[in-house]
C-alpha cells in the first residue's frame, strides 16, 4: 500500500472509483489515487485474464487501463483526477461490467 | 511561455520554425536556445508539466518536499525556470502518434488532433525502464522503481515498509535513500550487479575518477542505507515473484520473491517489488522515421545514429538527450544546446561563427561528463541470463500473453526474422506497441538462434505510434461546406 509521505494539505478531490466515492489531491493522477486507496489490480490481461497494475507511471507500458466517464482503456497515469470524474477498473478480461 | 492553444483543430499544418518532442532536460534546453535565438519553436510534451522524469514534479512541488530528493534533482530547478519563462510555446498532454521525413508531426491533446511542420525536428523523449523479464513480473505488486519514484516525486507517495528493491544500477541506492529522506526504511535491497561485472568495470575505473562527485554520491548512498541497517544481498541471480494462492486456486498479487546468491536461494515475503535494470533509449520516433540505428553491445540498446550535433540519418531532424543514448541529465541539457544551435544555423538565425564559438564549451563539458559512464555502464551491466534465458513460463509480451515458450515455439516453427515472429505470435502488437517487449524478444531471438542482437533487429514501427481514437483523427478534417 502507498501512503502519501507528508501531510502537506492540498486541495481535496472527491470523485467515483468503481462507484464508492474517494478522495485523492488535486496533483493526484487515476493511478496515483489508484494506488493511494490500496487498489493494486485494475484490470486483467486481455488473452490469459491474469491480474495487472500499473508497471511504469509513465505511460509506455498501457497496464493501468482504466474506463474514465464511460471511455475505455484510458492509461490512469496519464490522466489527472477531477471533481465528480467517474473510474472503474475491470474485473474480467475484455468486461466493462461495473456500474 | 506561451501556452499553444488546446483545440487542435486545423485542414493545414502550422509552420514553426523548430519542434521539440519531450520536455525533459534535453528539450527544454534546445527549446530554450531556439527561442533566445529567433526560431519560432513549439515544444509538445506527452507529460503534464515540464522537468521529463528526472525533474518531474519540480514545478509544482513545495520546497520541503523538493529538498528530499537530493542535489541532482534540485539542479533542474533552474533549467525548468528558464524554460517556462521563455518564448518557446509549450503544449502539454500531447501525445505525437506520427511523424515523416518532412517533419511533420501529428499529434492528439484535449480529445483533437493536429498537425504541425517543423524546418527543425529535435526529438527528445528520452529515456524508460529497461523492460527485463522474469516469471511473475506482471503481477500487481511489482513495478519499476522509476515508477515508484515517479509517485514519490509527483505525488509524494512511499510504499509500505513491506517493500524490496531489486535489481542493478544507481537507480536503486538513490531511490532508497530518497525513501530513507521521508522517513522510511524498507525491507531490503537485491543487487544484481555481479562479481564479474565489477571486475571488467575496474579497468574503466581510472578515468571514473575524473568524475569523483558521482562515485562519492554512490558510496554516500549506500552508506547511509547500510547504516539505517537495511539488509543488502550481493551478487544476487535469477529473480523470481510470487503469486498468493488463496486455497491454491485464485492468482492474485505479489506475495513473495526468490533469487539466488553465493549462499543459496532466498525466499522473501513483500508486498510491493520495484525492479531496475537500468534505462534505454525510447526509439519509437526513430523507427517510426526509419533512422539509422546501431545496437550498443555495453548499454545493451539499440541507439539512433547521430552526429555530435545530435543529427540523424534524416535531413532536419535532431535526438537530444537519453533518447541518443544514456548519458545523463547534465549530458542531456548539453546535446539540448548543440542541436538547438545547428537548428539555428541551418534556419539562418545565427552564422557558422557564432554557433561554433557557443557550442565549443558544450562539447568540451559533454566530454567530461562522459568520463563515469564506460565504468557505470560495466558495473551495472544486466544480468545476462536473464536477459537470454528466461524461464519459459515468462510472460515476454505483456500486452498479449506471449510467453517465452511460445516464441521458442515460433521459432522452432521456423519463423526467422522478428516480423515474421511479431505476425505469428502477436508480440508488439499491443496498446505499448512494443515498447516493452521489443528488446527482450530481439535478446531471446538472438539467444536462441545464436545470433547477434544486431541482426535480429527490431519491430517494424508504423503510425499511430501511440494511442489515437477515431474520433481525434476525424477533427483533423472538418467537414467541408460546398
Amino acid at each position: 500500500m502507498f501512503t502519501r509521505s507528508d501531510d502537506e494539505k492540498s486541495k481535496p478531490v472527491l470523485f467515483y472509483l468503481n462507484g464508492r466515492q474517494v478522495q485523492g489531491q488535486e496533483s493526484d493522477t487515476i493511478a496515483s489515487a489508484l494506488l493511494l486507496n490500496g487498489i493494486a489490480t485494475n484490470r486483467k490481461s486481455v488473452l490469459a485474464n491474469q491480474p495487472r497494475g500499473p508497471a511504469c507511471l509513465m505511460g509506455v507500458c498501457y497496464e493501468c487501463l482504466v474506463t474514465i466517464n464511460g471511455k475505455h482503456n484510458q492509461q490512469a497515469c496519464q490522466h489527472l483526477i477531477e471533481e465528480g470524474m467517474r473510474v472503474e477498473t475491470s474485473t474480467e478480461a475484455g468486461s466493462y461490467d461495473q456500474s | 511561455m506561451k501556452r499553444a492553444p488546446k483545440q487542435a483543430v486545423m485542414t493545414k499544418a502550422e509552420q514553426y520554425d523548430t519542434v521539440i518532442i519531450g520536455a525533459g532536460p534535453a528539450g527544454m534546453s534546445a527549446a530554450i536556445t531556439c527561442s533566445e535565438y529567433g526560431a519560432k519553436t513549439l515544444v509538445l510534451d506527452e507529460q503534464m508539466s515540464p522537468g521529463g522524469q528526472i525533474y518531474r514534479g519540480i514545478s509544482h512541488q513545495q520546497a520541503q518536499h523538493k529538498a528530499l530528493l537530493g542535489p541532482d534533482y534540485l539542479k533542474g530547478e533552474q533549467l525548468v525556470n528558464a524554460f517556462i519563462h521563455s518564448s518557446a510555446q509549450y503544449q502539454p498532454s500531447t501525445r505525437v502518434w506520427h511523424l515523416d521525413d518532412d517533419r511533420h508531426a501529428h499529434f492528439s491533446v484535449d480529445g483533437g488532433a493536429g498537425i504541425v511542420k517543423a524546418k527543425s525536428l529535435i526529438i527528445s523523449s528520452g529515456a524508460m525502464e529497461r523492460p527485463l523479464p522474469f516469471k511473475g513480473w506482471t503481477l500487481p505488486g511489482v513495478m519499476y522503481a522509476g515508477a515508484a519514484q515517479i509517485l514519490f516525486k509527483s505525488h509524494r507517495l512511499v510504499p509500505s515498509e513491506n517493500t524490496i528493491v531489486a535489481g542493478s544500477g544507481p537507480l536503486l541506492y538513490l531511490l532508497v535513500w530518497q525513501y530513507l529522506q521521508a522517513g522510511r526504511k524498507i525491507k531490503a535491497v537485491v543487487d544484481f550487479a555481479s562479481f564479474n561485472n565489477k571486475v571488467s568495470s575496474l579497468k574503466y575505473l581510472p578515468k571514473a575518477l575524473l568524475a569523483y562527485p558521482y562515485l562519492l554520491k554512490g558510496m554516500k548512498y549506500q552508506r547511509e542505507i547500510k547504516k539505517a541497517g537495511i539488509p543488502i544481498f550481493t551478487g544476487a541471480k535469477r529473480l523470481t515473484a510470487i503469486a498468493n494462492k488463496q486455497n491454491n486456486l485464485e492468482v492474485n498479487c505479489l506475495d513473495k520473491i526468490t533469487f539466488e546468491d553465493n549462499s543459496g536461494i532466498h525466499s522473501l515475503q513483500c508486498e510491493h517489488l520495484l525492479t531496475h535494470f537500468g534505462i534505454i533509449p525510447r526509439i519509437q520516433f526513430t523507427q517510426l522515421l526509419g533512422c539509422e540505428h546501431d545496437w550498443d553491445e555495453r548499454q545493451l540498446c539499440w541507439k539512433p545514429n547521430v552526429s555530435r550535433w545530435g543529427e540523424t540519418s534524416k535531413a532536419g531532424i535532431y535526438v537530444a538527450g537519453d533518447g541518443a543514448s544514456i548519458t545523463g541529465a547534465v549530458t542531456a541539457e548539453l546535446s539540448g544546446k548543440l542541436a538547438a544551435l545547428h537548428s539555428l544555423k541551418e534556419q539562418g538565425h545565427i552564422e557558422i561563427a557564432e554557433r561554433e564559438s557557443l557550442a565549443m564549451p558544450c562539447f568540451k563539458a559533454r566530454e567530461q561528463d562522459a568520463y563515469i559512464r564506460p565504468f557505470l555502464e560495466a558495473y551495472f551491466k544486466p544480468p545476462q541470463e536473464m536477459l537470454s534465458h528466461p524461464d519459459p513460463e515468462t510472460i515476454l509480451c505483456r500486452c498479449e500473453d506471449v510467453t517465452a515458450q511460445d516464441l521458442a515455439n515460433a521459432i522452432d516453427a521456423g519463423h526467422e526474422n522478428i516480423n515474421e515472429i511479431k505476425f505469428f505470435t502477436r508480440c508488439g502488437m499491443g496498446p505499448c506497441q512494443g515498447r516493452q517487449c521489443g528488446q527482450s524478444v530481439a535478446h531471446f531471438v538472438a539467444n536462441t538462434r545464436n545470433e547477434p542482437v544486431s541482426a535480429v533487429g527490431s519491430y517494424r514501427a508504423r503510425p499511430p505510434v501511440s494511442n489515437l481514437s477515431l474520433g481525434e483523427l476525424a477533427t483533423l478534417y472538418p467537414e467541408e461546406k460546398e
